[in-house]
């Protein structure tokens, strides 16, 4: 354990005796519950015809503004997982526990054979924003994807699009230093904070607008490559056309190190009725025309989900399409293929708002492929019942 | 002959000023309304027979072709703000510190369940330079003498529907009722104003409430809390890193 974010539980304790005027700082954030019901076919380890666990996640969001210029920012989860599958892992606290950044800021408070309590802070910055400059010292989020799906260009922090119950996405710890340069432009030099080079990224990227597209370029260092990327986001007609280039080169004296190009497109409109469709493409030349027999296409058990590696695949499509069923309804439908390969992922959702602050979802993950077995059917399939409460 | 020109001339005159006085009129209202420049609060109420659901608004415009509004309730929601630059509009997510780009077909959605549609929000369309407009009645509304004023989208204008009657009052030039109609003369909504009291230093109805002519039992309705007008913004603060910043 590296630093204990000491500071930042007093923070989060102090504005609650501060009495001014005005408001100087916020605090927000959610209570969820979870369960997940999930079933494999012909697993070597999951063996029981069905699996139920239970995860209460909580979260705070705390911002703290000192004047006009100074902030400080923290975001906090703490979550709860028991369940089937918990005991199913003899490891399961250490792949909660996971920690990519220079800072251990993730403690697992309980660890036993069917329960893990598990505090992270995955916010933790302080800013200075002048309006022309802005810098951010700590772990932040450093976003530089554009389109909905795959982002080759978020080099700082890739996260995986099957995550969907992390709706803040990973943090980094990093210094950022952005320039604007116009209402739609900036210059921005970012590092991430690394004993190892070959755990460092550092790079810059300049932002501008042109005719009705937003277009950015990108050079640096990721994870032992060398790395120049693209992206673009504007309109095709009344609808969005986006799209992110990334080129991977090793260091020289990397051994074992190839080259990678990660590609992505995308194009969605939204209908006048409420109907939104989208659909995406990725190309990753590091992936494989087809998986293993039994394989899963969830990238972060194994290897490691970077820029460079969104998908195992070396081709991946996916279609989405949402509808409001009504004002309070949400309908949605994602398929995933694979050209080349006869996996295919099937990504049904629901959500329904209940109250003014109490959302309900509904999702499944069905995943089907060539089993362990030769025969074709589903691998993975999971079904979450989400109930959120906001505040 | 002659008189016939004259008195055709005359009808023309007349009709041109009747014309010319009906764009005045609009124009008058529209400044009321938005003044060069604007900071508002509002709270949106989604009124439905089985639930409710409020979302509160911060927003800034300068003319018609600047604006960025701040979500401020519900909590889900908080912080999300939308930034409309000319025909380019961009949304910012806090949550996950991104900006993304909008397209021109998000334009015509219903705004987050309601009445009202990301163009009325935002108003890609000027009531004054998008439409030809003509006193076609008086009439009275509440207390006030009204005129009543046809407006008629013109061609390659960025505007959904097929014409609009607007009620404006005589004396101040307010805005009381609008009904909207489709290109095939149906009524699809009609919006009427309310609790006109002094707010920015300025006689407005702080009031408005958008009611569907399919669904007469729903609306959504405006509450204006706050409205400063002409306060000096220019169009850099219209920027995407002031999207993230403006509280």
């Amino acid at each position: 354990m590296r630093s204990l974010p000491i500071v930042f539980i007093i923070l989060l304790s102090l504005p609650v005796f501060s009495q001014e005027n005005e408001r100087n700082w916020s605090l927000n954030g959610y209570i969820k519950d979870m369960v997940t019901i999930s079933a494999y076919d012909e697993n070597p380890v999951l063996t029981e015809p069905l699996y139920i666990d239970n995860l209460i996640h909580q979260r705070f969001n705390f911002k703290w503004y000192f004047n006009d210029n100074w902030s400080m920012t923290a975001g906090m989860r703490n979550r709860v997982f028991f369940g089937d599958l918990v005991s199913a892992f003899p490891n399961y606290s250490d792949l909660i526990d996971t920690n990519n950044d220079y800072f251990d800021w993730s403690f697992n408070l309980v660890e036993r054979d069917n329960l893990v309590i598990n505090s992270v802070f995955d916010r933790g910055y302080i800013e200075y924003n002048n309006g022309t400059w802005e810098v951010r010292l700590g772990r932040q989020r450093i976003n530089w994807g554009t389109t909905v799906v795959w982002n080759p260009n978020d080099i700082f922090n890739a996260y995986s699009f099957f995550d969907f119950d992390y709706e803040e996405r990973p943090g980094t710890d990093a210094i950022r230093v952005v320039r604007y340069l116009g209402v739609a432009s900036s210059i921005e030099v970012s590092t991430k904070i690394a004993d190892d080079i070959d755990e460092m990224v550092a790079a810059a990227i300049w932002k501008f607008n042109k005719g009705s597209y937003d277009i950015q370029l990108l050079s640096g260092i990721a994870l032992g490559d060398y790395v120049i990327g693209a992206g673009w986001a504007g309109n095709l007609g009344n609808a969005s056309f986006k799209g992110e280039l990334s080129y991977f080169t090793p260091y020289e004296d990397r051994i074992g190190g190839e080259n990678g190009f990660s590609a992505t497109t995308g194009i969605d409109y939204s209908f006048k009725n409420g109907v939104y469709v989208m659909g995406s493409y990725l190309y990753n030349s590091g992936g494989v025309k087809s998986l293993a027999p039994g394989q899963t296409a969830f990238i972060g058990s194994t290897e490691r989900l970077s820029a460079k590696n969104l998908m195992p695949f070396k081709n991946s499509v996916i279609i989405m399409s949402s509808y409001p069923a009504t004002p309070l309804m949400n309908i949605g439908l994602g398929v995933m293929s694979f050209p080349g390969s006869d996996n295919l992922f099937i990504n049904p959702t629901i959500s329904f708002s209940v109250t003014q602050t109490i959302d309900l979802g509904i999702f499944g993950q069905l995943f089907y492929g060539e089993k362990g077995n030769g025969n074709y059917g589903s691998i993975s399939n999971s079904g979450f019942l989400r109930f959120k409460w906001s505040f | 002959m002659k008189r016939i020109s004259i008195f055709m001339l005359m009808l023309i005159s007349g009709f041109l000023t009747k014309a010319q006085d009906a764009t005045e009129i609009i124009r008058q209202m529209d400044l009321k309304m938005q003044g060069n420049s604007s900071r508002s609060d509002m709270t949106m109420k989604i009124i439905r027979p089985s639930w409710t659901r409020e979302v509160g608004i911060k927003g800034w415009t300068l003319g018609t072709d600047y604006s960025l509004i701040l979500i401020t309730a519900p909590a889900r929601d908080k912080g999300a703000a939308f930034l409309k630059r000319n025909e380019e509009m961009w949304n910012w997510q806090p949550t996950i510190d991104r900006s993304i780009k909008l397209p021109p077909s998000m334009m015509m959605q219903s705004w987050m369940g309601s009445d009202f549609t990301n163009d009325d929000l935002v108003k890609q369309s000027s009531i004054v330079k998008d439409y030809s407009h003509q006193i076609v009645g008086d009439t009275i509304i509440g207390d006030y003498d009204c005129y009543k004023i046809e407006m008629i989208p013109k061609e390659d204008a960025p505007v959904v529907w097929g014409k609009i009657l607007t009620y404006v009052s005589k004396e101040e030039y307010l805005q009381m009722l609008v009904k909207f109609f489709d290109e095939d003369d149906y009524l699809v909504n009609t919006m009427v104003m309310s609790e006109i009291r002094n707010m920015g230093g300025r006689t407005i109805p702080t009031r408005m409430e958008v009611i569907p002519a399919e669904n007469p039992d729903q609306m959504t309705v405006i509450i204006y809390k706050d409205i400063e007008f002409d306060i000096g913004l220019d169009e850099n603060f219209f920027s995407i890193q002031n999207m993230k910043r403006v509280k």
